[in-house]
């Protein structure tokens, strides 16, 4: 990753923040929205402020990546009451839904093959039962007699 | 020699079997060639078999002519080879995966057979293909080591029959040995008795028994070596004092040892023979056929016509057009239930009724199945009737066919795969709720016959059997028509001669036959019709004047050969033999040995042998040879418009079908048919009687009058046989007065 990267997003950065910021503070105090771009359950929504800034969505990475460009836009986030990027509770939360997603999917999965198996475990051995019984009744229409398969026989 | 081969190509697969070529463990290339039943499987490149066999000579350099192939179970780095190869789906890339996962412990987790664990290594991130492919590993893998591990086992104990292997295996299954070790004596009904004994005790013993011979097993296996016997003699039932005699023979013991009281107690105990009413003991395995039948025939002779078939005889109200009065009598009645029978003399015009119930069938929306125990049986109905009439074997093999490409079409959605299948449909033999199966000749018809053609036949089926009981009875076990046509209830009976003319004298003689009576015979040579008596003396005469018969009437019109014996000069195969030295001095054609001495050339009638129903051939099917190989020793046959193909020891199967014995000829008629009287206790008025009704114009008795008289002072097969069949059942009888 180049470093150039920085100080070109920063550009933009700083005079929107600031732009932000003052929008933030224009507003009365009771019934305050947040002027930063926010999700539903009241994140940050990255993708939209690097789109805001006239930047591609693959800058979008780097603030979760670099400080330098989280902390500036965390220190707004948080005046608006909104959380910030990389919180140690956002990361919970996404990592635990894929956990949630995974363990399921993997449940899921084990059980799938494990009924399979069963499933072709028991249409194999019916297969063959059938081919015995039916070679005992070739056996019995031949000669007349039935073989002792029992043990106890 | 025993080598364990890597095939590395397959040379050549055909019918007889197949030749490949391989390495051996030294590195040496070797060629093979095993005959089907040499072979416990199929080779396929890649794999390791172990073959048993001696070294020969041929254009090709030299080979192993194997006795034995058996695919071998591979270990080590092989497996990887085995399962890339032997299972559709398992590469490679998963093979390896399977090997780095259980190494030298594969073979054990296979044997084990978890098939999730399994799936878990070969695909875990897919949970579908994952288990197939693991099931058919195990189950590829399971019934090539059974094979395997069987045929050690019986190998270790003196039986190398790889036929035999392959029966048992499919029979016992992965747990064959373990079922072997516990009761060698379960073998009674694929091996002879005293093969069997002997394997027992030296397996008993080797299992640190040392008097085996009081075992439970033993005794047991004992008692159902007496009942193979007797089935073996056609009979399905003994009595009990008889059953006991035979147990103690059997066992070398007398009449009043402990051991034979333990050995009796043992065969009710462990159903060895059914107890039954009248002091008989029933065989089980026929005691579960003949209620079975006898339930299902009960069933069918309580349904009465259908609406169709009622309007379709009210419509024709007493005009059968050129039946007699008899004979309508007779369709009528055998149309009035699901299951009737038509009884009648040779000449009371059987077929003919058979024709008129066919039409009338057909006419109230039915279908007709046709059959006849013998080929000559069948063909004949086929042009009594006008449609097409199987051999019984051959409709149980089409209607098996049938269901097998009923169940193919059910799984294949391919509009060309389904054209394909569809149009072999067409020419199988059919059988649906509206179906009538009529049997002729049914006094030959055997219990386990009858007994596959129901089970085939769907609910609503009716069954019509055409006989006539004074006839030959069944080869194999069992006693049915002569049993049915006693209920008069179910029973049609034509009395009328119409087949031959009286100026012949045929009916009259055969009358005279059928109640046991001595004819006065007219003398060969001063009439040229009727039944006429050739004197001659001494097995040798006779083959001389039978041949001669022969010649002189061969230029004139068609001649059927019968006799009641196989062997010696007017045996089958005495008479065969001379008949076929004289065709090939005629014709000077190649002639092929069979395994027996036997000789063939491209032409000649031939008779197979045995039941077998991978061809779908039995014992008495007749074909006629269509050209030979010397050089492969192999013989192509055709039964009923069907090639087969027999090579090597699979000519053992065939035997040459100049001269018959009646069996074989019974159903089929010819102008002429020379008797050969050789002295037999075959010769009975059954016989006689089956004989001289083959005959439409002339039947030359080749003997002397006394075999005829002490043939005639035998008594019919039908009170010799012991059958347990119970006609009608308990369930079903009526006061007596009604029979």
């Amino acid at each position: 990753m180049s470093r150039s990267i920085v100080p070109l997003v920063l550009e933009k950065l700083d005079p929107y923040l600031e732009q932000q910021a003052g929008s933030w503070a224009t507003q009365p105090e009771q019934g305050r929205h947040p002027t930063l771009p926010a999700t539903a359950d009241g994140k940050i929504n990255v993708r939209q402020l690097v789109r805001d800034l006239g930047f591609k969505e693959t800058i979008e990475q780097h603030f979760y990546r670099k400080p330098e460009l989280s902390g500036p836009v965390n220190a707004v986030a948080v005046e608006q009451g909104l959380k910030p990027i990389g919180s140690r509770a956002q990361e919970d939360e996404a990592y635990a839904a894929v956990r949630v997603i995974v363990g399921r999917n993997a449940q899921e999965l084990s059980d799938l093959r494990r009924e399979l198996s069963e499933r072709e475990a028991l249409i194999e051995a019916l297969r063959n039962e059938n081919g015995r019984l039916q070679a005992r009744l070739g056996l019995l229409e031949e000669t007349g007699m039935t073989l002792r398969y029992a043990r106890d026989d | 020699m025993i080598e364990s081969i890597v095939v590395e190509r397959i040379v050549s697969r055909r019918d007889f079997g197949t030749i490949f070529s391989g390495r051996t463990k030294d590195g040496a290339t070797v060629r093979v060639r095993a005959d089907r039943n040499a072979l416990m499987g199929v080779p396929e490149v890649g794999q390791i078999w172990s073959v048993h066999g001696e070294i020969e000579n041929t254009t090709w350099g030299a080979q192993v002519k194997a006795s034995r192939a058996v695919h071998a179970l591979p270990s080590g780095r092989l497996m990887i080879d085995f399962m890339s190869r032997s299972v559709a789906g398992i590469g490679p890339g998963r093979a390896q995966r399977l090997w780095e996962r259980f190494q030298e412990r594969l073979p054990e987790a296979l044997d084990v057979g978890d098939v999730d664990h399994i799936a878990r290594v070969l695909e875990p991130d897919r949970p579908v293909l994952g288990p197939r492919l693991a099931a058919a590993l195990v189950a590829t893998w399971r019934k090539m080591a059974g094979e395997a591990r069987l045929v050690e086992w019986l190998a270790a104990v003196g039986v190398t029959d790889v036929r035999l292997a392959r029966r048992i295996y499919t029979l016992l299954g992965d747990e064959a040995p373990s079922r072997l070790q516990n009761n060698p004596w379960c073998l009674v009904p694929l091996l002879s008795w005293s093969k069997v004994d002997e394997l027992g005790l030296r397996v008993a013993r080797e299992n640190g028994i040392t008097v085996p011979q009081a075992l439970p097993q033993r005794l047991t296996g004992a008692a159902d070596a007496v009942v193979k016997d007797l089935i073996a003699l056609g009979s399905t039932a003994i009595k009990t004092e008889d059953f006991r005699s035979k147990l103690a023979t059997k066992l070398e013991t007398t009449g009043n040892s402990p051991i034979l009281g333990k050995a009796f107690a043992l065969a009710t105990e462990r159903h060895a023979v059914v107890p039954a009413i009248e002091g008989l003991l029933r065989a089980p395995g026929c005691a579960v056929m003949e209620d079975h039948l006898a339930a299902r025939l009960a069933k069918l002779a309580r349904q009465g016509p259908s609406r169709q078939l009622r309007n379709v005889l009210d419509g024709i109200g007493a005009n059968f057009g050129a039946l007699s009065e008899e004979q309508a009598l007779a369709v009528r009645k055998a149309l009035s239930a699901g299951f009737t029978c038509l009884r009648g003399g040779a000449g009371t015009g059987k077929t003919h009724v058979a024709r008129e119930i066919c039409r009338l069938w057909e006419a109230a929306g039915g279908n007709v199945l046709l059959a006849a125990v013998a080929g000559k049986a069948a063909l004949q109905l086929s042009r009594s009737t006008g449609r097409l009439a199987r051999t019984v074997a051959r409709t149980l093999h089409q209607l098996d066919e049938r269901a097998r490409i009923r169940n193919e079409l059910a799984a294949h959605s391919d509009p060309d795969e389904r054209e394909k299948l569809e149009a072999r449909l067409r020419d199988l033999a059919h059988a649906d709720e509206n179906t009538m199966a009529i049997v002729d000749e049914a006094s030959m018809l055997d219990l386990s016959s009858l007994h596959g053609l129901l089970r085939r036949l769907p609910n609503g089926a009716r069954l019509l059997l055409i006989g006539d009981e004074c006839q030959l009875p069944p080869v194999n076990f069992g006693l049915l028509f002569h049993r049915f046509v006693r209920d008069q209830r179910i029973t049609a009976t034509l009395q009328s001669v119409h087949r031959h003319s009286a100026a012949s004298g045929i009916p009259v003689v055969a009358g005279l036959l059928r109640r046991r009576q001595m004819p006065n015979l007219a003398l060969y040579g001063t009439s040229i019709r009727g039944v006429l008596l050739l004197p001659a003396d001494g097995r040798d005469d006779i083959a001389d004047k039978v041949i001669s018969t022969r010649q002189r009437l061969l230029g004139q019109s068609e001649v059927m050969v019968l006799t009641p014996v196989n062997d010696g000069p007017c045996g089958v195969a005495g008479l065969n033999r001379r008949l076929h030295d004289d065709y090939v001095a005629r014709t000077e054609l190649q002639e092929l040995r069979g395994p027996l001495g036997d000789l063939f050339s491209p032409g000649e009638p031939v008779v197979h042998r045995r039941n077998d129903y991978r061809r779908g051939l039995f014992n008495g099917s007749v074909g006629r040879v269509r050209r030979i190989e010397r050089s492969q020793r192999s013989l192509t046959a055709v039964f009923d418009e069907e090639e087969h193909v027999f090579a090597g020891d699979e000519l053992v199967d065939l035997a040459l079908g100049y001269a018959l014995t009646c069996h074989r000829a019974q159903g089929s008629e010819a102008k002429n048919v020379i008797i050969a009287l050789s002295n037999s206790r075959l010769l009975d008025p059954s016989w006689l009687y089956t004989a001289v009704t083959r005959a439409s114009e002339l039947a030359v008795l080749v003997g002397q009058e006394k075999t005829i008289e002490e043939a005639l002072g035998r008594p019919y097969p039908e009170d010799r046989r012991v059958v347990g069949l119970n006609w009608p059942p308990a369930s079903e009888a009526q006061p007596t007065g009604h029979r």
